[in-house]
């Protein structure tokens, strides 16, 4: 039997020890006490702007969890929902929460529940609000639309792994002139973002935003030991443009000698040595 | 709900103005679509970069074409499946059409039973319909091991190894290539576990908003060409008329979609440059006032 | 009736009923928006068991004797634990799992699609051949670096070198959102072309 179409390699092994040995450290030292600074995030902090916007005008807000499932994506998402709902239910706002996929349906129901519990006021917890719409996409889309619409929301969230109907979420809520502020990793949906909405929070700052909002130990050390992860391959990719550039001073430009041996160390990892 | 909120005058002007724009383009793109121009065209190297591999494959290495799509992504996917089969008949190149999507395999059949009649192609012997299998990693590893013996039947329910085509197809290494038609993230699949284990060469026909993930594929050669949406369809029905066998037959004209398309474009460009000399004019008015 | 007929008018009916909505929302939306929902729904519901559940469940379990597969059901009902407090805890337990194991699926998959691109990226900045080249590889390099340097969280970008580094990043992001956008408006336009093929050209001959 072929390993190779069942395992991962040496490599891989190696790379995952490191990196998540230093995501470890961060989280382990974290919580330990060093609690380690992050930047801030403009498209964070608008969040609480929006969800005051909503509590003016008497709307509420739409917080859309995305057409992932029960993945990491949606997970970040509903960490950013329990901030949002815990605001709401500080200020009595209702948070309507379509949502696109059955398994997330009841997690859902239990984080606004828990939002409302931990404010103090249970009893603005309203379940119609949590809405399970349907799990294709585009019937998902023209129901939140109608939703977007029919309740003229004041706000609008959009979080999580969304696809071709994002311009269509964000250009009804543009509509009804909603405050809206968007993140997404999927990176085809951001323009779409941009255009639309007020905020957009873009790529990385995504999976940060858990951290950000919480300023729990664990997720801020987890962002840090990331962090160190992007800046060792950073300094790896420097370092080898640098050995590409030397050995292109040297052979006249020729680069075939340093493909092969590249290939060569490759074999060593799945995959890679098809691609040359 | 909506008729107790008054709208407000700027929204009010916003949508009339938008329902204008509507209208112009709706009456461009339907005559660009009545009437058949023929405007420059330009072969991209990615549509070409695909063209060529097929067109290097094995005889006897059949091409796995994934057809990933439903009719909500017809506009893009179906003229790119119907360009990529007609090609596939006229160079003699065998193929299996398959899906993890329940609707694309169904839709491929369509195309594939026309244009084997119109070319005179053989069910079994020219090509197979697998039909469709729900997305499992299992499934994926059963099939670059032992490909017959996970997927067992076409969509017809014929045994695989019963048919011409499949019979020298044992694992992954045996087919020519996979070709991924599909509105979502599919490729990585064929990436890792075809291309990655054991290097079948896989191209790439997406519609064009997944087409701009794909470039880093393609610049590390992880995938041999792509078909960016109708654009790459028309590209490759372009490069198709080329054939000295050329004979096309077409649902739906690529290249007289892409005008329709490019028109849309022209419109488009025009209003972002109308658009932002009235803002800032507006804004240089505001300055003066103030 | 002529059966396609009647499919491509309903077909032409829906398209413009959703369509309304560009005008103002209103019933005729709203109606066909919740046919929409409900069909999609119950068409997901029927592929579920007829291409999921019962080739690779129920009928292992039931036609064949696989018995064990009873465990299935046993460990899927656990998820809806999560509606009582007092065994909660056995949903957690599972998605748990299922997290655990995408993870792990995950980074090897990771290391097959990423590694290959990472090493693409270390290209010469000195003499390459042929030399129109120098230009493609500055700008791949200085995307990557710069990129990498605006999603830094742990550090204020207090130093000019990081700033001008992070923004440089960010007006590149920019440009290319700018590129998916772009692309992105062409395949909306090449999806509404063919809508509009559709209700011009696409209605079947009377009498076929």
């Amino acid at each position: 039997m072929d390993l190779r179409l069942e395992h991962a390699s040496l490599f891989v092994l190696v790379l995952e020890l490191l990196l998540c040995g230093l995501i470890l450290a961060r989280i382990f030292a974290a919580r330990g006490g060093r609690i380690p600074f992050i930047r801030r995030i403009p498209g964070l902090s608008a969040i609480d702007e929006g969800v005051g916007r909503a509590t003016e005008m008497g709307r509420p807000v739409l917080f859309s969890l995305g057409l992932g499932g029960l993945d990491i994506v949606t997970l970040q998402a509903l960490a950013v929902l329990g901030h949002v709902a815990r605001l709401a239910a500080r200020y009595a706002s209702r948070v309507i929460v379509p949502v696109v996929d059955a398994v997330i349906f009841p997690v859902t129901e239990e984080v606004l529940r828990d939002a409302y519990a931990a404010e103090g006021k249970p009893e603005l917890f309203q379940p119609e609000d949590v809405r399970f719409l349907s799990d294709q996409q585009f019937a998902y889309a023209s129901g939140v639309m109608g939703i977007i619409n029919r309740e003229s929301v004041a706000s609008s969230f959009l979080f999580g792994s969304f696809f071709a109907e994002s311009l269509i979420l964000a250009e009804a809520g543009h509509q009804v002139g909603a405050v809206q502020v968007a993140g997404t990793p999927s990176t085809t949906q951001i323009p779409f973002f941009i255009a639309a909405c007020d905020y957009t929070i873009i790529g990385e700052e995504y999976y940060a935003a858990s951290a950000y909002l919480t300023q729990e130990p664990t997720f801020l050390g987890s962002l840090i030991g990331q962090d160190w992860g992007k800046i060792a391959l950073l300094a790896t990719i420097v370092i080898m443009v640098g050995v590409a550039s030397l050995w292109s001073l040297t052979h006249g430009g020729a680069m075939t000698g340093f493909e092969e041996k590249l290939t060569g160390f490759l074999q060593y990892m799945p995959g890679a040595a098809a691609g040359r | 709900m909506s008729d107790a909120i008054t709208e407000r005058p700027e929204v009010t002007a916003q949508r009339r103005q938008s329902r204008i724009i509507y209208a112009i383009l709706a009456g461009l793109m339907a005559i660009f679509l009545l009437f058949e121009l023929k405007l420059p065209f330009l072969v991209g190297p990615q549509a070409r970069g695909l063209y060529e591999a097929v067109e290097k494959v094995p005889a006897q290495k059949p091409i796995l074409l994934v057809l990933n799509w439903a009719p909500g992504t017809y506009g893009e996917n179906y003229p790119q499946t119907e360009a990529l089969i007609q090609h596939f008949f006229l160079a003699r190149k065998p193929f299996a059409i398959f899906g993890i999507d329940p609707v694309g395999p169904s839709l491929g059949q369509e195309i594939a039973a026309r244009q084997a009649e119109r070319l005179g192609r053989t069910y079994g012997v020219d090509w197979v319909n697998i039909g469709y299998r729900p997305l499992q990693l299992p499934m994926i590893l059963g099939m670059t091991r032992d490909l017959p013996g996970t997927l067992k039947r076409d969509a017809q329910g014929t045994e695989l190894a019963t048919l011409p085509l499949m019979r020298g197809v044992h694992s992954a290494r045996d087919l020519g290539m996979i070709i991924d038609v599909t509105p979502s993230a599919t490729l990585d699949i064929w990436i890792q576990y075809f291309h990655g284990a054991v290097g079948t060469p896989v191209g790439y026909a997406p519609t064009a908003v997944m087409a701009p993930e794909a470039y880093p594929y393609l610049q590390s050669k992880q995938i041999v060409g792509m078909l960016a949406g109708i654009k790459g369809a028309a590209e490759y029905a372009a490069l198709l008329q080329q054939r000295p066998d050329a004979s096309l037959a077409w649902k739906y004209p690529p290249m007289r979609a892409m005008n329709a398309v490019s028109i849309a474009h022209v419109l488009i460009v025009v209003l972002i440059v109308l658009g932002n000399y009235q803002y800032f004019t507006r804004h240089r008015r505001r300055e003066e006032q103030a | 009736m002529n059966l396609d007929l009647a499919i491509w008018a309903l077909a032409a009916l829906s398209t413009l009923a959703i369509f309304s909505i560009l005008y103002r929302e209103n019933p005729v939306y709203r109606l066909f928006e919740h046919i929409f929902i409900g069909l999609a729904t119950g068409y997901g519901i029927s592929i579920l068991w007829t291409q999921v559940l019962l080739p690779n469940w129920w009928t292992p379990m039931a036609g064949d004797g696989k018995w064990p597969w009873i465990f299935a059901l046993v460990v899927g009902l656990m998820f809806y634990t999560i509606y009582t407090p007092r065994y909660a805890w056995m949903s957690r337990l599972l998605m748990a799992t299922l997290m655990g194991m995408s993870a792990g699926i995950f980074f090897q998959g990771f290391a097959r699609l990423y590694i290959p691109q990472l090493a693409a990226s270390f290209l010469p900045l000195v003499q390459p051949e042929p030399p129109y080249v120098l230009f493609r590889n500055l700008v791949i390099v200085v995307t990557i670096v710069t990129v990498m340097t605006y999603f830094f969280f742990s550090f204020e970008h207090r130093s000019k070198v990081v700033r001008g580094s992070a923004s440089l990043g960010r007006w590149l992001l920019m440009i290319a959102f700018g590129a998916i956008f772009g692309s992105t408006v062409m395949a909306r336009m090449a999806l509404l072309t063919y809508r509009i093929w559709y209700l011009l050209q696409g209605r079947p001959e009377i009498g076929t």
